[in-house]
């Protein structure tokens, strides 16, 4: 994604992600200053797009702010809570796919509340993971399960966001590495690059046993053989920033 | 966990066995020709039908019907390389070829001798030749495991060969493709002998497959490439303390055809029988090791 195609109002739901996640990556690597949602999505022909595409990201939208500890404007606040008002969680009769929701929702609260901007929200965590998703996350799942349960949770690898999960990943890092090997091995970078930055998030306090030091080669990896599309490249940077702060 | 897998072990051995039986023309040599005419894929199947059976031996854990194929399989094999002199006037005619010791070993672990070769093979062990093979690591440690089932000292430190091995270097677990696993298949069941000897793999590289088999079994199952996951499960039954892996041996079995052969990939066997055989022989005999080593490590009954 260029600076050409940042101009060019995106004209589905799809490439609005893409245009917002390679704008938030670059924000997060530190190669924007002055991002902010309004910026990249307010001046669309169809602002719904762009709406979608804020709530698709969830959370990670707002992570250059929670890496940069520059304020949320009023303007990116309202862009928000704009987009949960147009997109409202949807139902889902799986209950594993209910449960990201839930996961996404509650997760997009921590970080609004981290920035200062308190939503009405409700606690939702605790019941989020308790609940049986058919794969029976809550209790001690196989790798191959567990793993995959936490990729499509990756927007809770965030600073701002504790919880559970993140507790259940600090300790099954080497479950983690099954789950990422085996993603870069059916090359499926997306899951890669998600487990990579749960991964990140505990890099500085990984314990010895854990293959900790194979993470800047997987990251460069990525980086070097997929072209990675911008949702990659959003984990990517994601991962990188974490590496980095947690240092 | 382990009584998970006898049963589809036993199941896919036991057919394997049966299916070998009944293709053991295809393993024939061609005759009126000359040690060196021969050629090397013909004796290399013969090779591996001895190995494979004289793992049964050595295990017995087969029953009675199956112990006594794998004997007649054994000595057929044997007679195809008529009692060790086909590999003895092969030794004397490439003195640096290490084939013939490592063929010869196996049959030795099934119990036969050729004398004359067993010198030989003393004899070249001993050279300094033998210390500066030009060959990948892991096929080096099949020379040493050939030498210790034939009681001669090691031409080079297995320990050093190992660190040259792919599998020594701990590698990124991403970066394992075919040619890659077949080495480290093969560096782990030569250093311990077909689990025989476990510890004969250091604790480090124990740590390092318990903690990414069980990824390459999962992904190998999902690919279908069932000659490799068979050697995978091998791999499993020569650590110290197997996973077992119950889903992954009943893939194996559900691959395996009903006539017992299991194929080697996704490939559709042939309509025509030897090139069925061409192609999924060595998928078969691996079918026969991989169950006959996960059922004897399960049942306990090695000694």
């Amino acid at each position: 994604m260029n600076a050409l195609d940042v101009a060019r109002p995106p004209g589905s739901v799809a490439a609005a992600v893409d245009v917002l996640a390679g704008a938030v990556a670059r924000a997060v690597s530190g190669a924007d200053g002055a991002f902010g949602l309004d910026g990249v999505v307010g001046g669309w022909s169809d602002p719904v797009v762009g709406l979608a595409a804020v709530r698709v990201l969830g959370a990670d939208a707002l992570a250059p702010f929670l890496f940069t500890g520059r304020p949320l404007s009023a303007s990116d606040v309202e862009v928000t809570r704009e987009a949960l008002r147009v997109f409202p969680a949807p139902h889902r009769e799986d209950p594993g796919d209910a449960r990201v929701w839930r996961c996404r929702d509650w997760a997009l609260g921590e970080v609004l509340a981290h920035l200062g901007v308190s939503e009405p929200r409700t606690d939702q965590t605790a019941a989020a993971l308790d609940s049986d998703g058919g794969d029976g996350f809550a209790g001690q799942p196989p790798w191959l399960v567990w793993s995959a349960t936490v990729t499509r949770l990756a927007m809770l690898a965030l600073p701002a966001v504790g919880g559970p999960v993140r507790e259940q990943v600090r300790r099954r890092q080497r479950d983690i590495w099954r789950g990422l090997a085996r993603a870069m091995l059916r090359h499926d970078h997306l899951s890669a690059a998600r487990l990579a930055r749960w991964l990140a998030l505990d890099a500085a306090v990984s314990p010895e046993s854990s293959p900790e030091s194979l993470l800047g080669a997987v990251l460069c990896h990525l980086e070097l053989f997929t072209a990675p599309p911008p949702r990659v490249r959003l984990e990517i940077a994601l991962a990188r920033r974490l590496v980095e702060d947690g240092q | 966990m382990s009584a998970a897998i006898v049963r589809p072990a036993r199941l896919v051995y036991s057919r394997a066995l049966g299916w070998l039986g009944r293709a053991r023309s295809g393993f024939a040599l061609p005759e009126g020709v000359t040690a060196a005419q021969i050629p090397v894929q013909a004796l290399k199947s013969v090779a591996e039908l001895g190995l494979a059976m004289s793992l049964i031996e050595r295990e017995a854990v087969a029953g009675a019907e199956d112990a006594q194929a794998a004997r007649q399989l054994a000595e057929f094999a044997w007679g195809q390389l008529e009692g060790g002199a086909l590999l003895y006037r092969q030794q004397l005619n490439d003195p640096a070829s290490s084939f013939p010791m490592e063929v010869y070993a196996s049959f030795v672990r099934a119990g036969y001798r050729h004398r004359p070769l067993a010198v030989l093979c003393a004899h070249l062990v001993g050279l300094r030749g033998a210390r500066v093979r030009e060959l990948a690591p892991h096929d080096q440690l099949a020379v040493v495991a050939a030498a210790r089932q034939l009681g001669l000292p090691a031409p080079v430190d297995p320990l050093v060969l190992l660190e040259r091995t792919w599998l020594g270097g701990k590698p990124e677990p991403w970066m394992l493709d075919a040619a890659a696993a077949y080495a480290l298949t093969h560096t782990v069941f030569h250093l311990t002998d077909f689990g025989v000897d476990p510890c004969g793999l250091p604790e480090e590289l124990q740590e390092y497959l318990h903690l990414w088999l069980p990824v390459w079994v999962e992904v190998v199952t999902e690919t279908k490439a069932w000659d490799l996951l068979a050697e995978l499960l091998i791999v499993d039954a020569c650590l110290t303390a197997p996973e077992n892996y119950p889903q992954a041996w009943e893939r194996l079995a559900q691959a395996q055809y009903p006539d017992g052969m299991l194929p080697h990939c996704t490939t559709q066997a042939p309509r025509d029988p030897e090139q069925a055989f061409r192609i999924h022989y060595h998928s078969t005999l691996v079918a026969v090791i991989a169950g006959t080593l996960a059922v004897s490590r399960s049942v306990g009954a090695r000694v």
